[in-house]
């Protein structure tokens, strides 16, 4: 049972203890006592809207239960509001499950997205970058994810090399950052700051969407798949050793496409499919939709129809 | 390839009177410093970094570089006056030679960031040309300054030097703690300015609001 129903917990109430980091926006603290597996993160900002960061709170209640582990499992979720008098300060959030910290020399570390994008260095510590098919499996996890916030209508908005975490064993990703999702046409908690190199050319002026997340997926699969910090779709992607072959021929298509006009970027279920195991099959495009004229029916013949088999081949092995 | 970088620069009093506790203090944050930077492939990759110290001379103790790459530097040691024209006359140099071999390795450089660090009044009167040559608006690569005064130096040295924000040691804290505050906002500064974009999507300067044990100061304008 966890100790947060959704309520909002008093400003007075927390022991906070240590800052764990600091954005453009906020202070993150460690808590003591009943509530050290959370995380506070502070707003340093004035403007903050309270109602958009209490419908986030609500949302893992309103989705049914495996899908609620999945996403609890994957994102540090606001999972309360703090108040002080009537003003929300901030939320409490889990903290980072240890798969995701590394070790440097200094201290620990997360294991963000961007140790993925580089030649390992080091000053990385215990942070190892993965080979070809461990950056599979981070890529999967994570169009996986965002197809699961994709069919709640989630967008995430700012997708960036320090917001998404992966740890190696088992191979797993987990988003940070969450109190910057909002549902599809409402707004966020606090205008969203962009991230240099992962902005979408094609951003409507109202904010991120849908599409722009496609297009940031598109990002972030194929650059950690060929550790690329800045490849762009219209870029020829370079892949690193050791990556199906069909793997790599479907996202160099799907990362194309993501260079299309608004609404016609590969979707979240498009990336999962091409970086499936099994593979998907490329049909040609259909026809244009006709309505067929209303003409006088002749009996249909009996006996079901015969069809013919068409033999698959088997999907690569990795 | 070009790709934005944005050049620091750490100026750090080290004349006598930062001897013992400051000077440890900011010798103990240096290698923070490079881990927290260096350390962060992004930041590393879009960030350089160079540090100078001063007293009656001024020196560059590490030119300026991608820290991801920096195994060693020299440490602070605090002996002579406070000369701010050894300093700003060095730093307009650097800054000059820098901007120009970023620029023939084909980066896009954008205006250097200096984090001015100061415990005493200036020993020289005549800084301010060695400033003016430094802040001159006609000189492209002029660097925005962020000030950083505590000790004995005052609120209006202070603002004088800073082009963008000054910062006074309110007496808070003791030097080391105080250093410690400073050496963490010029971090979180440096990796706010790699990773947060500005409206046109490209890189800029995240400057510190507030430091804790410091008071913020507007910049005078000259
Ligand atoms: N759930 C968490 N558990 C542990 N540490 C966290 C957690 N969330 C954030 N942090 C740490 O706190 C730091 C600040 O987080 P925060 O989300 O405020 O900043 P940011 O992502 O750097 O910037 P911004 O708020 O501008 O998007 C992060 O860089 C990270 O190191």
């Amino acid at each position: 049972m966890s100790l947060l129903d959704g309520s909002d917990l008093r400003l007075g109430d927390l022991e906070v203890g240590d800052s764990l980091g600091r954005g453009g926006q906020g202070a993150v603290h460690e808590l003591r006592g009943p509530w050290a597996d959370y995380v506070y993160k502070e707003y340093l900002v004035p403007t903050v809207n309270g109602d958009a960061l209490a419908r986030l709170v609500r949302v893992p209640g309103g989705m049914p239960s495996h899908e609620r582990d999945l996403l609890l499992a994957q994102a540090a979720w606001p999972l309360a509001r703090v108040v002080d008098g009537g003003r929300v300060t901030g939320f409490l959030m889990p903290r980072v499950p240890a798969p995701f910290w590394g070790r440097r020399a200094k201290g620990p570390a997360l294991r963000e997205l961007q140790y993925l994008l580089y030649d390992p260095k080091p000053l990385w510590g215990d942070i190892t970058p993965l080979d070809g098919p461990g950056r599979l499996e981070i890529a999967r996890r994570a169009a996986s994810l965002f197809l699961l916030l994709h069919s709640h209508r989630l967008v995430v908005g700012d997708v960036s090399m320090r917001n998404l975490l992966w740890s190696p064993s088992p191979p797993a990703v987990y988003l940070l950052d969450c109190d910057a999702i909002r549902r599809v046409g409402e707004r966020p908690v606090l205008p969203q700051p962009q991230t240099p190199d992962w902005t979408d050319p094609q951003q409507p002026s109202t904010g991120p969407d849908l599409d722009t997340d496609r297009y940031k997926l598109a990002l972030l699969v194929t650059r950690v798949l060929c550790k690329s910090p800045d490849l762009r779709p219209g870029e020829e992607p370079v892949f690193v050793p050791g990556l199906p072959e069909r793997v790599k021929a479907e996202v160099a298509a799907r990362f194309a496409e993501a260079a299309r006009p608004r609404g016609l970027r590969p979707d979240a279920a498009q990336w999962v499919r091409a970086l499936d195991e099994r593979g998907t099959i490329e049909l040609p495009p259909l026809p244009p939709v006709r309505t067929p004229p209303d003409l006088p029916k002749a009996p249909l013949g009996g006996g079901p129809i015969r069809r013919p088999t068409i033999r698959l081949r088997p999907p690569d092995r990795r | 390839m070009s790709q934005q970088v944005l050049p620091f620069y750490l100026v750090c009093d080290e004349s006598y009177s930062m001897d013992g506790a400051p000077i440890d203090a900011i010798n103990k944050s240096l290698p923070e410093i490079h881990q927290e930077i260096g350390g962060n492939p992004v930041v590393a990759d879009k960030t350089r970094f160079c540090l100078i110290s001063f007293s009656s001379t001024a020196q560059v103790l590490l030119p300026l570089s991608d820290l991801s790459e920096v195994t060693s530097m020299p440490a602070m040691a605090a002996s002579g006056s406070t000369s701010y024209t050894a300093a700003f006359t060095l730093l307009r140099d650097t800054i000059e030679r820098d901007v120009a071999a970023l620029k023939a390795a084909g980066h896009q450089v954008l205006r250097p960031a200096v984090f001015f660090l100061t415990d005493g009044q200036p020993t020289d009167d005549d800084w301010v040309s060695a400033y003016q040559r430094l802040t001159d608006p006609s000189w492209k690569p002029r660097p925005n300054i962020l000030a950083f005064g505590f000790g004995g130096v005052n609120v209006d040295t202070i603002q004088q030097v800073a082009t963008v924000r000054g910062f006074l040691a309110d007496g808070s804290l003791g030097p080391a703690q105080a250093l410690q505050e400073f050496a963490q906002s010029l971090i979180q500064s440096v990796i706010n300015s790699g990773t947060s974009a500005d409206a046109g999507g490209g890189m800029s300067l995240a400057m510190p609001d507030k430091v804790p044990g410091f008071t913020t100061v507007p910049a005078d304008p000259v």
